[in-house]
């Protein structure tokens, strides 16, 4: 029989060095990450960026999936968004707990203020590659996976709704997308069909509960000197006044009605689906919460 | 506990240093015993007394065919009592709703029995028993004289609760395993069979499969009324690859830890997508199944000995069967008699003089009929409620307006390739070397870019 090492040697010599070379190539590189397959690869790799917290972000986004369909480079330096989707903000401050980032301020998504947090999302968030090791190998970290990298480049090349915004500052690019306030095409048939179910939604129950367990821990955030900005993200106009939408609101107006509050404007903004933002609009609303938060 | 836990790789190297020690070279087979128990009962306390009662009974009734006054009475009973087991616990609530409909009209018993829950691997160990006993009943291997019950009990029980095959297989038929049983020494391992199967087998499950399941999760209606009909197609297609590499991953996985234990586990799968007959596909696909089938089913029914209409008619029946085997849903049936009417019709267009051509051309468009085939299928897998599959099926031909997804089709297709690759080129074309290195870098991407660990497909049969 074929001993170990015969049988292994230059399995174990080769990934060792695909491995070491994927990481220098990263290290030294260092690309910009804009794509991801799906919406647990997209999660882990914002996860990972609070859990590591490199850069030292003052402001930090935390949110559903409607937040992120905001691009990153149509955010200003020093903020992070922690949106993630398919789970509500309460996610992200329980990652934002868990690591040792300590933000200035924190905006709060109210839309999923329903769903409390994820906690075995955010434990496998911190492995299976330990954190320390990842914050010194960028080529390990959950962002930097080949096919992040392959679908990132590919976007870059395509353009389209995936194009960098330029190398103009925010306030310019802001600025031009006025013009383009109709650019995106949507299917009218799938709004349609999903505002309809979306607005059948019923009220969450246990939704007053679930604002005073919010009411502790964004006072705890307080006290520690953070400043909490809560916001509603624009969403097809029938599915905010859907019943489920106002109790959010109403309640959140009750139970914090210290906190500042931010409603943007969804005036004229194309949704995909009734509830997330398309290309354009979404970046007309990440405009219109630097506007509202005052940058 | 699942092959891609970190809880099972701890448990993998205990179990390993404990059964090498050259003290423990008697207990070999009770140290792999008590192991194999503690991996079933690791999440599932409670099912180990049906996994223990199961095997007890087929112990008892496998003795008694070899040695008992009326062998054929035993190997009947114990057959029956196998069958028994899976049916009360998996096919319980389909009969009840399929004969009384109204499930409330049961009463609060008769109810709870049947939200029992289905026992993780039932469908193989049960499998394994019914193997087990005929093999006894007819002699096909080799037994220690005279047999004595109690050893003859610990080598039934291993054989069922084998830990590497014991959720999922591959179905090890008795006469293949039993005789394997014995000492093991370190020196025998036949490594490179444990590495191969390991690296081929965790690169398919944690890089391909669990990554396509991100995108496969979107084969559910209604939300496949948004999508594009050419997206509707290419998440078959991301499913069939990815039912491939879950399984054919778990398997190679199964006989690498097996190798790794000094056993042998046959193969279950040899590139079957590029199978150019449906008969050709079941020799390929899940392997061990096919066999079983064939063997402990299809060949008791008469095979094809009693002419033509009854050749097709047991197709039918033992596919239909294999298809009930796999779910408790009538979707899971019609899967199975989806094939056997194939495999019917194949072998009634073969009676009937029609070879389908040889020539290369001829063959790749019989592989392509028989994978576009066998991926249809597999949407009565995914969809399990007939209703979903039809809506599925009907917005795949109503969505042709709707522009499809750059970013999806890119995913897929990436993940795809390597599928493709291993089945145009199989490793026995390359060098030794040349093996090796490919394998490294299919460790290398297993530690880069695994997807999110989810349970293996076919865990729910």
């Amino acid at each position: 029989m074929p001993s170990f090492t015969s049988s292994s040697r230059t399995v174990l010599v080769t990934a060792a060095l695909a491995l070491a070379i994927y990481a220098a190539v990263i290290a030294l590189w260092r690309p910009t990450i804009h794509l991801y397959p799906d919406q647990d690869a997209s999660n882990l790799a914002r996860a990972e960026r609070v859990l590591i917290g490199e850069g030292d972000p003052h402001t930090v986004i935390l949110g559903s999936s409607l937040g992120v369909r905001i691009p990153d480079d149509w955010l200003p330096a020093g903020w992070l968004n922690a949106s993630l989707g398919g789970k509500g903000a309460a996610t992200g401050l329980a990652l934002l707990r868990a690591s040792s980032m300590r933000p200035r301020r924190i905006l709060v998504e109210t839309n999923t203020f329903d769903l409390g947090p994820d906690l075995a999302f955010v434990q496998d968030a911190q492995g299976p590659i330990p954190l320390a090791l990842r914050t010194w190998v960028p080529g390990l970290r959950a962002e930097y996976r080949p096919i992040n990298l392959l679908l990132s480049l590919a976007g870059r090349a395509r353009g389209g709704a995936h194009a960098h915004r330029g190398s103009g500052s925010l306030a310019e690019a802001c600025l031009s997308l006025q013009a383009q306030v109709q650019g995106d095409i949507v299917s009218a048939e799938i709004v349609g069909r999903e505002v309809a179910r979306l607005t059948a939604r019923p009220v969450p129950s246990g939704l007053v509960a679930r604002m005073v367990d919010w009411r502790a821990a964004l006072r705890a955030e307080q006290e520690r000197g953070v400043e909490v900005i809560l916001f509603e993200w624009p969403v097809d106009p029938e599915v905010m006044r859907s019943p489920r939408a106002a109790a959010i609101r109403t309640t959140v107006a009750e139970t914090l009605p210290t906190l500042r509050f931010l409603r943007l404007d969804g005036e004229g903004l194309a949704t995909e689906d009734g509830l997330h933002l398309a290309p354009v609009s979404a970046r007309h609303a990440a405009c219109a919460l630097l506007h509202a938060v005052g940058g | 506990m699942l092959f891609n836990s970190t809880v099972f790789g701890v448990f993998l190297a205990l179990v390993v240093i404990v059964y090498y020690r050259p003290a423990m070279r008697r207990w070999q087979v009770e140290w792999l015993l008590a192991a194999s128990l503690v991996f079933y009962a690791w999440e599932q306390p409670w099912l180990l007394g049906l996994l223990l009662l199961s095997a007890g009974i087929t112990s008892v009734a496998s003795y008694a065919a070899v040695t008992g006054p009326r062998p054929a009475l035993a190997a009947t009973v114990g057959v029956l009592v196998n069958l028994g087991v899976l049916a009360f616990f998996k096919y319980n609530r389909l009969i009840a709703e399929s004969l009384l409909g109204d499930l409330a009209r049961i009463g609060s018993v008769g109810e709870a029995l049947l939200y029992l829950p289905l026992p993780a691997g039932i469908s193989f160990y049960t499998f394994h028993g019914v193997s087990l006993v005929i093999d006894s009943w007819r002699g096909k291997y080799p037994r220690p004289q005279p047999l004595r019950l109690l050893p003859h009990s610990r080598n039934t029980l291993l054989y069922i609760v084998f830990f590497p095959q014991l959720v999922a297989g591959p179905i090890v038929k008795a006469a293949q395993f039993m005789p394997q049983i014995g000492e093991k020494r370190w020196g025998e391992i036949d490594w490179r069979s444990v590495v191969h199967h390991c690296v081929l087998g965790y690169f398919l499950k944690t890089v391909i499969a669990d990554n396509l399941a991100q995108q496969t999760a979107y084969i559910a209606c209604p939300a496949c009324l948004n999508l594009a009909s050419i997206d509707l197609l290419v998440l078959l297609l991301a499913y069939s690859a990815q039912i491939f590499a879950d399984f054919c991953g778990y398997s190679m996985i199964a006989i690498g830890l097996a190798s790794l234990l000094g056993y042998r586990l046959p193969i279950n799968f040899n590139r079957p997508y590029l199978a150019d007959s449906f008969a050709d596909f079941w020799r390929r696909w899940h392997i061990s199944l096919s066999s079983f089938l064939r063997e402990y089913l299809y060949l008791p029914l008469g095979g094809n000995r009693r002419g033509r209409l009854r050749t097709y008619l047991n197709l039918m029946i033992v596919m239909g069967l294999g298809g009930l085997w796999h779910g408790a849903a009538w979707s899971y049936a019609i899967w199975g008699l989806w094939h056997g009417a194939a495999l019917a019709l194949e072998r009634m267009a073969t009676d009937c003089g029609f070879s389908g051509g040889g020539g290369r051309v001829a063959r790749a468009m019989r592989i392509l009929a028989v994978f576009a085939f066998v991926t249809l299928g597999w949407l009565l897998f995914k969809l399990p409620n007939f209703g979903d599959v039809l809506q599925y099926l009907t917005a795949i031909s109503t969505n042709m307006q709707l522009r499809p997804s750059a970013l999806r089709l890119l995913v897929i297709a990436a993940y795809v390739a390597p599928i493709v690759i291993y089945h145009l080129l199989p490793s026995s074309r390359l060098s030794e070397r040349g093996r090796q290195a490919i394998e490294g870098l299919l460790l290398g991407a297993i530690v880069l870019n695994s997807g999110s660990s989810h349970a293996f497909i076919y865990f729910q049969f």
